[in-house]
């Protein structure tokens, strides 16, 4: 078998470049034509809902499934083009599941060695070498016990030593964190992404979860059926969202719909209710136009002073809820409900209370897209049965 | 016509037309009856393991040398019916009357192609030459149950009680020598005579009428039928459950006298016309089907309290030796 | 801290207390196994334990069942481990091992084809599969003696078959014959297992570097209880035969072990102590193959199938490995099929004894014949009816055989009840049945009130037993992928026992258990040995009545009340699966498809 090296793809990261990309199932369209350029060692994060498409191009770019239309280069590679496909084994990758992926009849150490086995490296190196991996996830005791006597949680570091332990140049993680419970979510996913920055590979990851996405993430990559819809840093996503889509996505306070009244200087008023608000938005806007303003948590701030103006909204304390550091409260205004408002001390349910909303982090935007039907649930999992 | 609340009668047999006739004796006397039709083997098989509480009532089999272990381990009543046999018949009672003999088939009856027969035998000795080298078949006793009765047979002809298995071995020997072919069963020594593998075969007299009365007869098939000095007899005996009840034993007595008469040997002759239903008749006055030919005039009775317990013995021979 | 008026809500339901009352006696039950438990073990030890030690026990204590003057004796193994006999073991052992190891090959590869291909005609071969369940050894002996014999089709055909024939007559004859009865078990067993293993461990595999022969290992090693299974119950099938040694080694001098088994129950008197050494003996190679299966799946866990697994896609076949497929399942096909229905066809449609020299007109005479024939209708229903009960039964007790027997940890009740099963397979039908025989007809059986023998509850007691071990082993494979979380599932959300099993392994179970029904009915329709012996007087099941028949050289019309009954459990398999199909809801058909 040729090294990696010899067919163009890296030892280190592989440059990942997807164009075109084009996958259906009978009727339905999972990638409506993708297009990607991930740099090299960039750790790129898929993010979207169930059936937006991200499962299927990570396995697309695994190899594990075949394109209809569109092209795969890993590296310098032409890996998928038309009929032409090269095998998950020869593009020098590895993946870690959701459901860990373990082989049953393999201890820790043989689950890990096994994938060692493409380097040939001989016996005592591969398992000096997977040993090596387990210590570095904090399982070198439990060398020599099968899946089955392992809990979720050394499963899954089990699942990740394997895929890093042969050095691939792309490594891709399918939701592999929402099996777990949620502290040891957190020191997973600070396992996965120190290993996989050591490590200096690609790396591909899916979730539906936005606050995993922006803790991982160089590169995000935002999924709305079958099509990518925003590419860019979390910071750029988070801060300067393309439409309502990923706004909503990556984590509101609440909507509240109104219209346009002003545009200025990439900032508009818009009227909701008896309020005005003042929010960020794009050209496309213009006065007279239906809109909804879009408000992140970090927006709100519980104010006292009943003197109303613009950007100030009132209603009723409807929930409280602790969160150590402080209360969150949900508050029904007359435009709408806003929720994660936080305080430090907390306001009785059912009192009036004052919102302020930051212009900065308020966005408005032309109601697009909210109740579109949700055509297809899982498309991997849909079976054509004759 | 009898009782309403009869006790049942359970009668194991093997013959082709007990059916038949346990269902046409019920009609005549009213004792209703319990039928367990089965090959040999397992009906003996059972009688063996119920041994320490038999269940049967009565046993109606082809061939005594059962009857004759039966009778060695205490298990069959003294039952003479009052029915006169014909002389055939009387030779094949035992003294102690443990059994009763009610038909009889001889081993062998020399089936032969007359189409492709060149010669036809007139002793056993004749097959050995080399006119019948590779054309004789047989069947294997291990399979077949009537085929032991025939190689004891061919045992007590040429060596007798006396000389015992001897003689017969090195007859069997010399045969083999000759290009003896082994087959299963009855079916299959007839299946080999029709394909051509065999000319002659030495099967059971009932296979053979049934064979030559209903097989298609073309330029290549004539099946015809000689039987050998002497001819073994093989009868189909009842014996009655010596621990049974005093009135499930009356009701088998009564069954062995219907079975004598002429009313149940009619009814066995309709029962299974090309099968076992070709036999000779021990009861005087009672004809053989016209299938039959007249009954060899040279033939032999077998002890089979001196037969019955080599079976074994011989078998095993014939398996290493023969086959 | 400010006051929030929270709710509190009391968790403790109300029911509490009648509950605590009611949970001392499950306790009780519990630590006595589980009341349902001690049920079934009583019914295993009813059908299989008793009658076979009883069995046994006749090797060494002959006087205990009027066998023999002894009350302890060992001259039955001494007349049992005679030469003969001992090579007779080392021939079984032989034939068994390589009938076991080509029936599992030939199922898996079936198996494979059937659901991981995109073969076409995939219903034909799986539907041959169980076709091939229904074909009589004796039939598949019957059809090679007519194809090979000295005038037979062969060679009417022109085609000398000398070298083939006496190759054929001997122990490579034996073998092939048993692997086509073997291989229809082997594929219900691993295609069970196939179809619930999702296809995440292939992908695993190809995206750490493994090729296509790397997954396919993978497969097979996680398949290993489906496997094992399989190997373990197509060598005591191939033990315990008698039948197809005996016609085909009849002149190859290859003696099995179970020669001297049948000569000494053969006999009369019978020698049922020699008999009782050689099951012993049976036993002990059972034993051997348990202890086999146990190293080699030691320690492991193969619980794959939850909700969780992916089905697998098909592989597309190349135009030249598909062609090469086809070939080969067509040949299989033939092979395993057409020869016993050639030979039945030439037994039962030609006239006279099937010779094909000279006139051989096809007729339908003997089937005319047959089914105006007392011993085929009435027989026919009544085994049908047997049948059916036999198969629900084995079907319920062989879902709870598979699960004691797939728990993990080796507990030795498990153990024991594998031995116990294979045992029943590895000894021959006949003995099992005399075992019966033993046992329910002891004096003091009768003066305990139990009065089943020469009854039909005795009869479906003994199809049970003797259909259970093939049906738990066959059950293996697919319950021993269930994971426990499935169940629990159930009862956390409120089921009980039994609702949660029904809502959520049942369905999981749904294909795997008809398989097993169908497979028990076919079995049970046809079987032999157990009915000869056992059944009520008056009431004879077909299997009687068509070797009364063949025993009395109607060759045609015992070989057409076969055919008969084996078209008649066709149709019935075929109802079944309809009746699956359009009665299951979807999602329990759905499982194991692949895309």
């Amino acid at each position: 078998m040729t090294s990696a090296t010899d067919r163009g793809l890296s030892p280190s990261g592989h440059e990942v470049q997807v164009a075109g990309a084009v996958k259906r199932y009978g009727a339905a369209t999972a990638l409506a034509g993708v297009d990607l350029l991930i740099a090299p060692g960039t750790f790129l994060v898929l993010l979207g809902r169930s059936g937006s498409g991200k499962s299927t191009l990570a396995r697309a770019l695994a190899g594990v499934e075949r394109l209809d239309e569109g092209e795969i280069r890993l590296g310098d590679a032409l890996v998928s083009a038309g009929r032409r496909h090269l095998p998950p084994e020869r593009r020098n990758l590895a993946m870690v599941f959701q459901d860990y992926a373990l082989w049953p009849h393999l201890t820790a150490l043989g689950n890990v060695a096994y994938a060692l086995r493409r380097r040939h490296l001989g016996a005592v190196e591969e398992a000096r070498r997977a040993n090596d991996a387990l210590e570095r996830v904090g399982l070198v005791g439990l060398a020599a016990r099968y899946p089955h006597e392992l809990s979720g949680g050394e499963q899954q570091r089990v699942a990740l030593a394997r895929a890093v332990v042969a050095r691939p140049g792309l490594l891709i993680f399918d939701e592999p964190l929402s099996n777990l419970d949620a502290d040891l979510r957190e020191r997973l996913r600070v396992e996965i992404a120190t290993l996989t920055r050591e490590s200096g590979a690609t790396a591909v990851y899916i979730t539906h979860d936005q606050s995993e996405a922006f803790a991982l993430a160089d590169m995000i990559a935002v999924l709305d059926r079958g099509s990518l819809v925003q590419l860019g840093t979390p910071e750029d996503i988070y801060h300067r969202p393309t439409n309502a889509f990923v706004a909503r996505f990556t984590g509101l306070a609440g909507e509240l719909p109104g219209h346009v009244v002003s545009v200025s200087g990439g900032e508009a008023i818009v009227a909701t209710g008896s309020a005005r608000i003042r929010a960020r938005c794009d050209s496309t806007l213009q006065p007279g136009h239906d809109a909804v303003v879009l408000v992140r948590p970090a927006a709100t701030t519980l104010t006292a002073s009943s003197n109303v103006r613009d950007g100030v909204l009132t209603g009723t304390v409807i929930d409280v809820a602790y969160r150590g550091r402080g209360y969150d409260h949900v508050i029904a205004c007359e435009a709408g409900t806003l929720s994660a408002v936080f305080d430090t001390g907390a306001h009785p349910r059912g009192s009036t209370v004052h919102v302020a909303l930051d212009p900065e982090r308020t966005m408005a935007h032309t109601n697009g897209d909210r109740d579109a039907p949700r055509a297809v649930e899982e498309l991997t999992a849909v079976t054509i049965n004759t | 016509m009898a009782s309403v609340a009869a006790v049942p009668l359970v009668v194991y047999s093997a013959q082709g037309y007990d059916s038949v006739v346990t269902k046409a004796f019920t009609t005549a006397t009213g004792i209703p009856v319990k039928l367990d039709d089965d090959s040999t083997g397992p009906l003996l098989t059972k009688v063996a393991a119920e041994k320490n509480n038999p269940q049967w009532g009565l046993l109606w089999v082809d061939g005594d040398t059962a009857f004759a272990a039966l009778d060695k381990q205490g298990q069959l009543l003294s039952y003479a019916p009052p029915v006169p046999l014909n002389t055939v018949g009387q030779s094949l009672v035992p003294a102690d009357h443990s059994y009763v003999p009610v038909s009889t088939t001889v081993m062998a009856a020399v089936i032969y192609n007359a189409a492709k027969a060149k010669s036809v035998p007139a002793t056993y000795q004749d097959l050995l030459s080399s006119a019948y080298r590779g054309l004789v078949g047989m069947n294997d006793p291990s399979q077949s149950g009537p085929t032991y009765p025939f190689i004891a047979g061919l045992m007590n002809q040429l060596g007798g009680q006396t000389g015992g298995v001897a003689a017969g071995e090195a007859f069997l020997r010399q045969l083999k020598g000759n290009g003896l072919h082994v087959y299963p069963t009855n079916g299959d020594t007839l299946h080999a005579l029709e394909t051509g593998q065999i000319v002659y075969g030495m099967i059971q007299s009932s296979a053979a009428a049934g064979e030559v009365a209903k097989a298609p007869k073309s330029a290549t098939f004539d099946p015809k039928v000689v039987y050998l000095p002497k001819s073994t007899l093989l009868p189909g005996v009842i014996g009655i459950d010596k621990a049974a009840s005093p009135v499930v034993q009356a009701e088998a007595e009564k069954f062995v006298q219907y079975v004598l008469s002429p009313a149940g040997q009619a009814v066995m002759q309709t029962g299974d016309p090309q099968g076992d239903s070709l036999f000779w008749p021990v009861v005087p006055g009672v004809k053989a089907l016209p299938a039959l030919p007249a009954f060899p005039t040279a033939y032999q009775q077998l002890d089979p309290y001196f037969w019955g317990p080599l079976e074994n013995q011989v078998n095993t021979f014939f398996d290493t030796s023969i086959k | 801290m400010p006051v929030t008026d929270s709710v509190r809500v009391d968790v403790r339901p109300p029911q509490v207390v009648g509950r605590l009352r009611a949970a001392p006696l499950r306790l009780a039950a519990s630590r006595f196994g589980g009341s349902p438990l001690v049920v079934f073990w009583l019914i295993i030890v009813a059908i299989l334990v008793l009658p076979i030690v009883l069995f046994l026990l006749v090797a060494v204590s002959p006087r205990m069942f009027a066998q023999g003057p002894q009350w302890f004796t060992l001259t039955g193994f001494h007349q049992a481990l005679s030469g003969p006999t001992l090579r007779g073991l080392l021939d079984s052992v032989f034939v068994g091992v390589t009938t076991a190891v080509a029936a599992a090959a030939i199922g898996f590869a079936v198996a494979w084809v059937v659901l991981r291909t995109d073969l076409p005609g995939r219903r034909i071969w799986a539907g041959s599969m169980f076709a091939l369940l229904l074909a009589p050894s004796y039939l598949v002996a019957l059809g090679w003696e007519r194809l090979l014999e000295p005038g037979g089709v062969l060679d009417v055909l022109g085609v000398h078959p000398g070298l083939l024939r006496s190759v054929f007559y001997g122990p490579l004859g034996v073998i092939v014959v048993l692997t086509v009865k073997g291989v229809p078990f082997a594929y219900l067993a691993i295609s069970s297992a196939l179809r619930g293993l999702g296809e995440e461990y292939e992908a695993a595999v190809r995206v750490h570097g493994g090729g296509r022969f790397a997954a396919g290992r993978t497969i097979v090693a996680l398949l290993a209880p489906a496997i094992w299974s399989a190997l373990a119950i197509v060598f005591a099938e191939s033990v315990s035969d008698f039948g197809v040694a005996a016609t085909l080694a009849n002149d190859a001098h290859f003696p099995v072990a179970t020669f001297t088994l049948y000569n000494a129950i053969d006999n009369f008197p019978v020698q049922f102590p020699v008999a009782a050494a050689v099951g012993w003996c049976l036993m002990a190679l059972a034993g051997l193959a348990l202890l086999a299966q146990a190293r080699a799946t030691r320690g492991r866990s193969y619980r794959v199938l939850g909700g969780r697994s992916r089905p697998a896609r098909r592989h597309q076949l190349t135009p030249r490995a598909r062609v090469a497929t086809l070939a080969a399942m067509l040949g299989l096909c033939v092979v395993a099929l057409g020869v016993p229905a050639f030979g039945a066809v030439s037994a039962s449609m030609i006239n006279g004894l099937g010779s094909l020299a000279g006139n051989h007109a096809f007729s339908f005479s003997n089937y005319q014949r047959v089914l105006h024939s007392p011993a085929l209708y009435g027989p026919l229903l009544y085994s049908a009816r047997l049948a059916v009960i036999t198969a629900t039964a084995t079907v319920m007790l062989g879902a709870v055989t598979a699960r004691l027997l797939s728990t993990r940890g080796a507990r030795l009740s498990g153990r024991m009840l594998d031995l116990v099963l294979l045992t029943a397979v590895a000894l021959p039908g006949i003995v099992f049945a005399a075992g019966y025989i033993f046992t329910y007809n002891l004096p003091i059986t009768n003066r305990l009130g139990i009065h089943l023998y020469e009854t039909p509850y005795l009869l479906l007691l003994g199809y049970l037993a003797t259909a259970l071990p093939s049906t738990s082993r066959v059950l293996l494979g697919s319950v021993s992928q269930l994971q426990e979380s499935m169940r629990h599932a159930g009862r956390v959300h409120g089921a009980g026992a039994f609702g949660s099993w029904a809502r959520t392994v049942l369905p999981l179970l749904a294909r795997p258990l008809i398989g097993a029904w169908v497979l028990t009915f076919a079995a049970t329709l046809l079987e032999l040995p157990v009915s000869e012996l056992l059944y009520p007087p008056n009431h004879p099941p077909v299997s009687v009545g068509i070797t009364k028949a063949l025993a009395n050289y109607d060759f045609g019309g015992g070989t057409a009340m076969e055919v008969i009954a084996v078209l008649f459990a066709l149709a019935v398999v075929a109802v079944a699966w309809i009746l699956f199909r359009l009665l299951a809801p979807v999602g329990w058909r759905r499982l194991g498809a692949a895309r």
